[in-house]
């Protein structure tokens, strides 16, 4: 079967998402790839993942990677492709346009908006990833109990699902936020979680609804399989594809809300490199920067776009006769 | 269908006490109450007499069902108490932001229609062709673009950069000018605002119309009209057009969250005194008496969508007596 071109590009931006998240560190870090400290080698930004302590050079906390020259005996062999810490400030050099030295300029604190632009990748998946998890685990088990139960049961639990959506997203992920005892990435994947499950169990619900009759169901039934085992082993694999795209298209649609939020201010915590909050500062602004609205947004657009072609393409894969007509 | 439609109607009511008693536990977990309700900051702490005289007059103490119980009493009479910054009725200040909200809401998606539904039908004629293709592809980009960012965008570029548009606000004349120059005033801060939040679902609508129209001129009954000779343009906006909008309509329903969740960004963007930057501000100052009025009623505008498509979805195609209402459609 030939792959459509939708999920090749949507896999390939995908990856390249993902890559950017997972390399963030080594992309874009003001501590330099390789380095020679007392004539041994050491990696400093390797050093910043977890179980990667050898890396780190002698007395590695006290060197200033940006002062020139560098202290007795230190030397940078390779420095990251873009040597700057996405929270490093420098008053002197406040709201560069892009260019040498800051190939997407600085924000108003004299950070590099690229190195920001990097590290919003690990931050947006992360939060998306999750907390379209969260939104999975949570509708699928509402859905699949709604769909197997009796008719009270299901009743009940299509009513709080209709319940649900009638709240906007924004406005219940809002609440949700503000609610949060200690603010911080969990509850902000919390909040979007809790807020976008509904369509996911109102999905399942009818996907159990179509195959509860299968005959394949009936025998498993008869062979002694209780409910919970009809949901996990039966009916969830066999609804996998269409669960995948599902989940594909909430992660982008996820991610989004969580840019939104950090826009408004309540999204991830201060100190944290993030689109929305990159945005948010272009909006604070006196004097227009383009660079602080055009970049973040472009990161964000790719990404979103990334989840929604990885979607189309999952689908036209499972159902190639209805994708002809979208 | 007389009987669907009753039941339909009915079935809001467990809705709406479930809306209500949501947005009531939601706001009672939200922290900091007694210092929003004395108006304190970090730095002037209330004294613990004032907590327990505040706790006592805001019914506090009292447990939670007698408070919710009381609180329903109250919205059924539309007494929504008065909000803690300012002290005005929380009804008037609805009355208000709703009006602009909503003007704006409704010019967005009529804006929204009068493009996608030209576009979308034109490109489903035109399917294959090489515009076709392309509308296609920009339309998907489109759709993808955040529209928060695109407003960002929009507002730098015509408000800053090209300064053709006001940048935010409602008016920047004074009240004593003359009515012509207010209203041309009152629409160029019209125009970014509601160009953003028809934005995000204009690129959906389109997409959609296409695909509905696409189907039904490959449906059987449309080449039966053609083999008896009905003209084209017939065919397209009598036959094909006219079953589209039948989905179309639901459509509309699922949109009305959409657009007032992105009436919060829009609104804090362009500074439009509306229910959206309302509802933030709010929740940021802690005046819950407000955020918990803009929920319900957010809550209850969606309702009522959707039980308007339900309705209208009934009166497009009688044959259709939906099991699940129109949420059991969608998906």
């Amino acid at each position: 079967m030939a792959v459509s071109p939708s999920l090749k590009a949507g896999l390939a931006m995908g990856v390249a998402a993902l890559a950017a998240a997972l390399f963030a560190p080594l992309l874009a870090s003001e501590a330099p790839l390789l380095a020679s400290v007392k004539g041994g080698l050491c990696s400093p930004a390797l050093s910043a993942y977890p179980g990667a302590a050898w890396a780190v050079c002698p007395s590695q906390s006290s060197i200033d990677w940006r002062a020139r020259p560098l202290p007795e005996g230190a030397s940078i062999l390779l420095s990251a492709p873009v040597p700057f810490d996405p929270e490093a400030t420098n008053l002197d050099a406040v709201l560069i346009s892009p260019g040498r030295g800051h190939y997407l300029g600085t924000d108003p604190l004299g950070r590099d908006v690229l190195s920001r632009v990097i590290h919003g990748f690990p931050v947006a998946l992360l939060v998306g990833g999750l907390a379209t998890m969260l939104s999975l685990m949570i509708g699928i088990l509402a859905g699949g109990t709604a769909g197997l139960a009796r008719s009270w049961v299901d009743l009940q639990l299509t009513r709080l699902m209709d319940l649900v959506a009638c709240f906007p997203t924004l406005i219940l992920a809002l609440a949700l936020a503000a609610a949060a005892t200690r603010p911080g990435l969990g509850s902000l994947v919390a909040a979007i979680g809790l807020t976008r499950w509904s369509g996911i169990a109102r999905f399942f619900r009818s996907e159990v609804l179509r195959q509860k009759g299968l005959t394949y169901i009936d025998a498993a039934h008869a062979a002694g399989a209780g409910r919970p085992r009809l949901l996990l082993r039966h009916l969830l694999p066999n609804s996998l594809a269409p669960i995948l795209v599902t989940a594909s298209f909430s992660v982008g649609q996820a991610i989004l809300l969580e840019s939104g939020m950090s826009f408004l201010g309540v999204g991830v915590p201060p100190g944290t490199a993030s689109w929305g909050g990159i945005l948010a500062e272009a909006q604070n602004q006196i004097t227009p920067a383009w660079w602080l609205v055009l970049f973040p947004s472009v990161a964000l657009f790719l990404t979103v776009l990334a989840c929604n072609l990885l979607a189309d393409g999952l689908r036209e894969c499972a159902d190639p006769r209805r994708s002809r007509l979208g | 269908m007389r009987g669907y439609l009753f039941r339909r109607i009915l079935s809001v009511f467990p809705t709406l006490l479930g809306i209500t008693l949501v947005t009531f536990l939601l706001l009672e977990i939200l922290p900091g109450r007694e210092m929003a309700l004395s108006g304190a900051g970090e730095s002037n702490l209330p004294s613990p007499e004032t907590l327990v005289r505040l706790r006592q007059t805001y019914h506090l103490d009292e447990p939670i069902l007698t408070r919710y119980g009381q609180w329903l009493l109250r919205l059924c009479r539309w007494d929504l108490g008065e909000s803690l910054l300012d002290h005005r009725p929380v009804t008037s200040t609805l009355r208000q932001t709703a009006a602009r909200t909503l003007s704006l809401n409704l010019l967005a998606l009529s804006l929204a229609l009068a493009i996608s539904i030209p576009l979308g039908t034109r490109w489903a004629v035109t399917a294959g062709s090489m515009r076709d293709r392309v509308g296609t592809v920009f339309l998907y980009l489109l759709y993808a673009f955040p529209g928060f960012a695109a407003a960002l965008i929009l507002q730098y570029l015509f408000a800053v950069r090209w300064r053709l548009l006001p940048l935010q606000g409602v008016s920047s004349l004074p009240a004593a000018a003359p009515l012509l120059q207010k209203t041309w005033d009152l629409a160029s801060h019209l125009v970014l605002p509601v160009v953003c939040l028809a934005y995000g679902s204009l690129a959906y609508l389109a997409r959609f119309t296409r695909a509905s129209v696409l189907e039904g001129l490959h449906s059987p009954y449309v080449d039966a009209a053609r083999a008896r000779g009905v003209d084209e343009r017939v065919l397209i906006w009598k036959h094909a057009f006219r079953n589209a909008v039948v989905p179309l309509v639901t459509l509309l329903a699922a949109l009305v969250p959409a657009l007032l969740g992105g009436s919060v960004l829009v609104e804090t963007i362009f500074s439009w005194p509306g229910m959206g930057r309302l509802y933030f501000e709010s929740l940021l100052n802690r005046d819950y008496p407000v955020v918990l009025a803009l929920t319900v009623v957010t809550a209850l505008l969606t309702l009522a969508g959707s039980l308007l498509a339900d309705i209208l979805y009934c009166i497009a195609d009688p044959r259709v007596e939906p099991e699940q209402g129109f949420h059991g459609r969608l998906s």
